[in-house]
C-alpha cells in the first residue's frame, strides 16, 4: 500500500496517475495562486492527459462551490473530467453534491507529497501489454509500460514511468513524459526513431544507423541521454 | 458456396493494388472461378481502364448504391473471360457518395453471383478505405520492398485488426532481386519481420506490366511473363493450393541465390 505523509508543501498541486485514474492534489496555499498552477499543469501536460478522468483530493481544505466549480472547468477546458471528489471537509463535501459530482468523505487529511511523480517511491500501476505497437498507434500511460512485442517504426509509447520493451523498439518512445528525467527506457533491441525521456529528446546518429546486438538501458546522464548494453551486475 | 469477398489494399498509393485486382480476377477466371471485380476508388477509377473496359460502363457502383440501376445492368462481363465482372467506381463522384454500411450491403449482394468478390481499395486510410473493407471478409495487403510502403502497409494492418477484418495476408509487388542481392532493397525476410503476417506471394518487377496497363489486357493472360506468372501462383494459393512460392531470378548465374529471397515457407 501506498505510504502518505502529512506533510504540508507550499508547492500546493500534484498530478499523479494511480490505480483509480488520474488524482489531483490540491495543498496549501492562497486559490488563485492554486489554480493558476493548476491552470499551468494541466495545460503542459494536457496531451498526455487528454480524456483521462481526474479524481480531486482536497485534504481539510475548505472549498466553496464556486471554488470547486472552477476546478471543473479548468479540467474540462483540457479534455478531462472531474469524476470524484476526496476530502475531509464538510463543507468541501457540500459544494462536491451541489456541483453532482461523486464525494468521498473521509478524515483521512493526507495527500501525496511529491509535486511531481518521484521514482521508485509510489507505484504506479504499470501496463503490461502483450502485442506488437504498429505504425499509427499510441500507447499512452501515466505509469511504467512493459510490452512483450516489437513497437514498429511510426508507433508511439508514452508512458508517465519507464518503458521496458521485450521485442524491438523502433518506433518512438517518451518515458517519464509528465517530465521525470528519471526514467529508463529499456529494450532487447533499442533502435528507436526518436527516444525522449522526460524533457530530452535524442535521436539515433545518422552516419551510422543503429544496430545493437543486446539488449540496452537508456537514461538521462547530465545533460543528454545515454545508451548502455545491458549488464547484470547494474544495480 | 457463397462467395469469399477480399480487399486488396495497402496504404501507400501506387503500390499495384489495382493491377493486382486486376490480375488475380483474370487468374482466378482462368482456374474456373466466377469472380466479380469491384472497383471502390470513386473519383479516381482506374480498374476499368488496366482492365480494358473503360467504354463498356453505362452504370457503375454509386448508381447501384443509389438505386438507379440493378445490380446486373452494372456488371461489365469481361471482353476475353466470360466468367469474370467489372463493377466500375464512378469517376464524376467521390468517396463520399457511398457509406461503408452500403459497401457491405453491396458485398452481400454480390455475394449470390459469383465465387470471389475482389474490392480494389482507394490508397489512404479515410473514408474510401473504410468503405473497401466494409463489406470483406478477408483483406490482402500490397507492398513493394520498400521504407515508406511497408510503413503504411504496417498501419494498414493495425486498422484491419482492428476492424477484426484479419489477420491479413501479404504481397510484396515489384521484387528487383538485383537489387535485393545488392543490398539496395528489402528483402521479403524484411518485410516480413515488421509486417508480422504470413506471406500470400511474392511478384517480380516486370516492365511488362507497364505495357499491359496502357493497353488494358492484364498481364496475368500471358503466361510466359514473369509477374504474370505471379499472379496465376498466387490465384492458385487463395483456392487452396499448396504451391512453391514463385523462384524469381535475375540472370541464370543468380537463380541459386535468389531461390533465398524465396523463404523457408
Amino acid at each position: 500500500m501506498t505510504q502518505k505523509v502529512a506533510t504540508r508543501i507550499a508547492n500546493g498541486i500534484s498530478i499523479k496517475g494511480a490505480k483509480e485514474g488520474l488524482v489531483v492534489a490540491i495543498g496549501e496555499g492562497p486559490w488563485p495562486d492554486l489554480v493558476a498552477q493548476l491552470d499551468n499543469d494541466l495545460q503542459r501536460k494536457a496531451a498526455f492527459f487528454d480524456g483521462a478522468h481526474a479524481i480531486v483530493r482536497v485534504g481539510t481544505r475548505e472549498l466553496a462551490t464556486e471554488e470547486l466549480r472552477q476546478v471543473q472547468e479548468l479540467l474540462s477546458a483540457n479534455r478531462m473530467q472531474m469524476s470524484g471528489v476526496v476530502t475531509s471537509a464538510e463543507k468541501t463535501a457540500e459544494a462536491a453534491t451541489a456541483l453532482d459530482i461523486p464525494v468521498a468523505l473521509q478524515s483521512d487529511d493526507s495527500w501525496p507529497v511529491e509535486a511531481k511523480p518521484q521514482h521508485g517511491e509510489e507505484p504506479e500501476e504499470a501496463l503490461f501489454l502483450k502485442r506488437t505497437v504498429r505504425s499509427g498507434q499510441t500507447i499512452q500511460h501515466p505509469g511504467h509500460v512493459t510490452i512483450l512485442g516489437d513497437v514498429n517504426p511510426g508507433g508511439q509509447v508514452v508512458a508517465g514511468g519507464d518503458v521496458v520493451i521485450w521485442g524491438k523498439l523502433r518506433g518512438t518512445v517518451h518515458a517519464g513524459a509528465v517530465g521525470d528525467d528519471s526514467s529508463l527506457v529499456c529494450a532487447l533491441v533499442l533502435a528507436p526513431m526518436q527516444l525522449r525521456i522526460g524533457n530530452h529528446i535524442a535521436r539515433p546518429p545518422e552516419e551510422k544507423p543503429r544496430d545493437p546486438r543486446v539488449p540496452e538501458i537508456a537514461r538521462v546522464q547530465g545533460d543528454g541521454i545515454v545508451v548502455e548494453p545491458w549488464s547484470m551486475n547494474r544495480p | 458456396m457463397p462467395a469469399r469477398v477480399i480487399t486488396i489494399t495497402s496504404g501507400k498509393g501506387g503500390v499495384g493494388k489495382t493491377t493486382g485486382v486486376a490480375n488475380l480476377g483474370v487468374a482466378l477466371a482462368l482456374e474456373g472461378q466466377r469472380v466479380i471485380v469491384l472497383d471502390a476508388d470513386i473519383g479516381l477509377r482506374n480498374l476499368d481502364v488496366i482492365m480494358g473496359l473503360e467504354n463498356r460502363i453505362v452504370y457503375d457502383v454509386v448508381d447501384v448504391v443509389e438505386g438507379n440501376c440493378r445490380l446486373q445492368q452494372a456488371l461489365i462481363r469481361d471482353k476475353r473471360l466470360p466468367e469474370l465482372h467489372l463493377l466500375a467506381a464512378a469517376q464524376t463522384r467521390d468517396k463520399t457518395a457511398v457509406s461503408p454500411d452500403q459497401m457491405a450491403s453491396l458485398s452481400n449482394d454480390l455475394r449470390s453471383e459469383c465465387d470471389f468478390v475482389l474490392i480494389d481499395s482507394p490508397a489512404g486510410i479515410e473514408r474510401g478505405f473504410q468503405n473497401a473493407i466494409a463489406g470483406a471478409d478477408e483483406a490482402i495487403i500490397i507492398t513493394t520492398p520498400e521504407v515508406a510502403a511497408v510503413r503504411d502497409a504496417d498501419r494498414i494492418v493495425g486498422l484491419i485488426e482492428a476492424a477484426e477484418k484479419g489477420p491479413a495476408t501479404l504481397v510484396i509487388n515489384r521484387i528487383k532481386p538485383d537489387m535485393v542481392k545488392r543490398g539496395d532493397m528489402l528483402a521479403t525476410e524484411d518485410v516480413i519481420e515488421i509486417l508480422a503476417i504470413d506471406l500470400l506471394g511474392i511478384v517480380p518487377e516486370d516492365d511488362n506490366i507497364i505495357v499491359s496497363a496502357n493497353k488494358g489486357i492484364p498481364i496475368a493472360l500471358d503466361g510466359q511473363s514473369g509477374a504474370g506468372r505471379a499472379f496465376r501462383n498466387i490465384a492458385q494459393r487463395i483456392l487452396g493450393q499448396e504451391v512453391p512460392f514463385m523462384a524469381i531470378a535475375a540472370e541464370a548465374g543468380l537463380l541459386g541465390r535468389m531461390r533465398r529471397l524465396v523463404g523457408r515457407w
